[in-house]
């Protein structure tokens, strides 16, 4: 039992860092990303492909993390700032090619939609809670995870540049005027979001043992509606929301509902639509 | 090349995806973004095919049973739909494309995941035939009064609302015909392909879907059009590029590479094209040769109208509106404080105040776009208190806004017909509407080309079309020049001449004051004075909260408050 919460909680984590992800960049630019999922599989596959039998873990983790960020801050250079930050529709459609442009091109140059394989080992030390026998590596991961969030919730709410993000999100004619570097800042925001994919990605390999191509439609989406049920530009919601919904598909599956599984985000999101229209945990913007 | 393009499975596969942009189109119409047009498609394509396997019913009435299908599944999701916008809206609609393909996935009955086969195929004919019934269908609603509050609505639905437009009912049933439409698309790709399974409506096609219309263009069918036989075209011809011996064969890559292409397609024509391919302005010039035959029908119909309303006459002693104990508190501030206010037929009244008076709230109120928390409003003799604010609007309630708001994408002469659309009988006809205001010359022009004065006349003519009973115009003349404003005071008197109540609320003194019969002055929510211009200007507590005490009187003004 602990094992299925365990593995609800890693799976929620993964959700989570998503769904910050597409967050920060709605709650500070208005903008929704359609390209994110695929952010957060190329970094995991390249990270992959990179590493060597012999890579140290950390290194294999700041490569995908690196990635992420690379790929997350071309989005705002590919899609975002030629077609401008007035035009959210116009802004989203062209994501959506870029999306399409990084799938499939992962697709053409690897041949295949199998997945990568981690190269190198696992460490597969156990410990014990209350008497079950869990994975360090797992334990790791969600502290590690755990801890990330935090960590950019508190960048956010506490630091000079998450001020800037805030204010940027509430005008962002007068932010410029006080003189914020607003292109910084966008590059920061996307930054961050794919900073964050690349990491969900990473622990997504040491968890499954491998990365697969098509990952980013199906997880990324997911991501998307966590945001939407912890309502949009909230931090704390898309958190709670990731990893409440890890938990019930883990529960879900451990009870023997696996047709549905897949179902399971989307009838939350139209629950929550329905019933809380602006998400779980609102914020004044959204 | 040409060998591809007269492909006959090619040119079906376009009219196929034609019919799916025909209803995407339909649907962003009014401005509702669907991603979950999978969900439709596939509802389509499985009803069409089992009543056609199981059942052996004919092409057309299985397409029909696909469309009534997906239309009930459509209702609860286009009430859904209506109690969010924007990302939500994109969001929720994602969800139900993906709950679709996951329940389908789990029906046995249609082979569930493992797919479904067995249906007649159709022949191309049926094809062509089905997407020619579905555009002259289409180009007949869209080119209807309900096309026209459709497209209202993509603009700016608490505007459509206040001209009169249904906004809730005319969404729900635009999801419900999109579904419709996209789902006799799904039937025709059932019987097309032969074999269906649920991966063929991933959130791809609802993409694919979306994108047809996206880079073809909404304002015109053409760009539904445009954009299916764009991008199927582009994705079939690259797939082939290898069988073309004109092509060197370093360029056969293409054909792998060719949804790659694809989404850099988007990338590059999304900024250049941010409104699609074909714009509103060639829409416009696409559908000028049918302008007069259009003007000829809609002005018999309003004449009709007017005659219905000859016999009519405003019932006597009865104000034109009268407002009861109107208190509105926003969070703890108290916006409105029991006003009572009522304004007969024929008169103009001033209602000016101080930034934060409650001006504006007041109107908001009255219009409907806020609901009334305590208190009652009569108009005509009706309580309309608690009325959505289109039926206020259809009795003789008409409003502007304070920071014009116009419709974009319709033309002067559609923006009047859309306030004529509303119009209780007897009143003038939008022709008529457009002289009164000065607006004939631009009738066929975009409001993006007009002056700001000229926006604030097509506002107030959108207004007056609605032959109210009583308008407010909510700051008509800011950013005027002199010349414009006395050209608006002759166009408030002109209303008024019409039998029509007007209520000017403006920081300007000279236009409020020089025009109206009985001036009303708010301050912090209440109504502090009431009378001839002369009598408020010297009412002293009107002096002190308004002018400042012991200002000049040569200081009465452009008050900047």
């Amino acid at each position: 039992m602990i094992q299925v919460l365990i593995n609800g909680l890693l799976q929620g984590a993964n959700y989570a860092l998503l769904a910050l992800g597409y967050t920060l960049v709605f709650g500070v630019m208005h903008l929704l990303t359609l390209a994110h999922g695929e952010v957060f599989m190329a970094a995991g596959l390249l990270a992959l492909i990179i590493a060597t039998p012999t890579t140290p873990l950390w290194l294999a983790a700041v490569i995908a993390i690196a990635v992420g960020a690379v790929l997350s801050i071309l989005t705002d250079f590919v899609s975002f700032r030629p077609v401008g930050y007035a035009r959210p529709i116009a802004a989203a459609v062209s994501t959506i090619g870029l999306a399409i442009l990084i799938l499939n091109a992962t697709l053409q140059i690897r041949g295949s939609s199998t997945a990568v394989a981690v190269p190198f080992d696992i460490p597969r030390t156990d410990i014990s809670i209350g008497g079950t026998l869990i994975s360090m590596t797992q334990v790791v991961s969600l502290v590690v995870a755990i801890v990330v969030m935090v960590a950019t919730h508190q960048f956010v709410q506490r630091t000079k540049w998450g001020m800037a993000m805030r204010a940027f999100a509430h005008d962002a004619e007068t932010v410029a005027l006080l003189g914020v570097p607003v292109r910084r800042l966008t590059v920061l925001t996307l930054g961050i979001a794919g900073s964050l994919a690349g990491l969900a990605a990473f622990l997504l390999a040491m968890r499954i043992g491998s990365v697969s191509p098509l990952t980013g439609l199906e997880v990324g989406l997911i991501g998307l509606a966590v945001m939407t049920i912890g309502g949009l530009g909230s931090l704390t919601g898309a958190m709670v929301a990731g990893v409440g919904l890890g938990v019930i598909q883990s529960f879900a599956a451990y009870y023997g509902f696996t047709g549905f599984q897949a179902a399971i985000p989307w009838l939350l999101l139209v629950l929550v639509l329905l019933v809380r229209p602006r998400g779980l945990i609102p914020t004044a913007q959204a | 090349m040409i060998d591809i393009l007269t492909n006959d499975a090619l040119v079906t596969l376009i009219a196929i995806h034609a019919i799916a942009a025909i209803g995407m189109n339909l649907v962003y119409l009014t401005g509702q973004l669907n991603l979950g047009q999978a969900a439709f498609l596939a509802i389509g394509a499985y009803t069409t095919a089992w009543v056609d396997v199981e059942l052996g019913w004919a092409l057309v009435p299985s397409l029909m049973a696909g469309a009534v299908a997906a239309a009930i599944v459509a209702f609860p999701v286009a009430v859904g739909a209506n109690r969010v916008r924007g990302i939500y809206l994109i969001m929720g609609t994602l969800a139900v494309g993906e709950l679709v393909r996951v329940a389908i996935g789990n029906i046995e009955a249609v082979g569930a995941r493992q797919g479904y086969f067995g249906m007649e195929p159709v022949s191309r004919g049926g094809v062509y035939a089905a997407l020619a019934v579905v555009l002259v269908l289409a180009l007949l609603l869209v080119a209807s009064s309900h096309g026209l509050r459709m497209r209202s609505i993509f603009d700016d639905e608490d505007a459509a609302a206040a001209a009169g437009v249904a906004t809730r009912r005319v969404k729900i049933a635009a999801v419900m015909i999109s579904a419709a439409v996209v789902a006799i698309s799904g039937g025709l790709l059932a019987k097309w392909l032969l074999f269906i399974a649920p991966r063929d409506f991933g959130v791809g096609v609802s993409f694919e879907v979306a994108l047809y219309t996206l880079i073809g263009g909404v304002h015109s069918l053409l760009g539904a059009l445009v954009g299916a036989t764009l991008i199927t075209v582009l994705i079939e011809v690259l797939s082939k590029v290898p069988d073309l011996d004109y092509v060197p064969s370093a360029l056969h890559f293409l054909s792998g590479w060719r949804l790659v292409v694809f989404g850099a397609l988007v990338i590059v024509l999304m900024p250049a094209l941010p409104e699609g391919l074909v714009s509103r302005r060639t829409g416009l010039a696409l559908s000028a040769p049918f302008r007069t035959l259009r003007r000829r029908y809609q002005s018999t119909e309003e004449q009709t109208h007017r005659r219905a309303g000859a016999d009519l006459l405003p019932p006597a002693n009865t104000a034109a509106i009268a407002l009861v104990g109107i208190t509105h508190d926003f969070g703890g501030v108290r916006a409105l404080n029991s006003v009572d206010f009522s304004v007969d037929h024929g008169e103009i009244v001033a209602l000016i105040g101080a930034n934060g008076a409650g001006k504006t709230t007041l109107i908001d109120v009255v219009g409907g776009r806020l609901s009334c928390q305590v208190g009652a409003i009569t108009l005509l003799g009706s309580d309309v208190t608690h009325w959505r604010p289109e039926m206020r609007t259809r009795t003789g309630l008409a409003r502007t806004f304070q920071n014009v708001r116009v419709f974009a994408h319709l033309t002067v002469e559609e923006t009047v017909r859309l306030g004529w659309l509303a119009a209780r009988p007897g009143g003038p006809s939008s022709s008529d509407v457009l002289q009164l205001v000065g607006l004939e010359a631009h009738r066929d022009v975009l409001p993006g080309r007009l002056t700001l004065s000229q926006r604030r006349h097509l506002e107030i003519a959108r207004a007056v079309a609605s032959n109210p009973v009583v308008v407010f115009l909510d700051e008509p003349s800011v950013g005027m020049n002199d010349d414009e404003r006395a050209e608006l005071a002759t166009l408030v008197r002109a209303i008024r001449d019409l039998g029509v109540a007007v209520v000017v609320v403006d920081h300007n003194l000279d236009l409020a004051l020089g025009v109206a019969d009985r001036v009303v002055v708010l301050d912090f929510g209440e109504i502090i004075a009431t009378g001839s211009a002369d009598d408020v200007l010297h009412d002293p507590r009107v002096r002190r909260a308004y002018l400042g005490e012991n200002e000049p009187e040569e200081a009465i003004g452009e008050v900047e408050a």
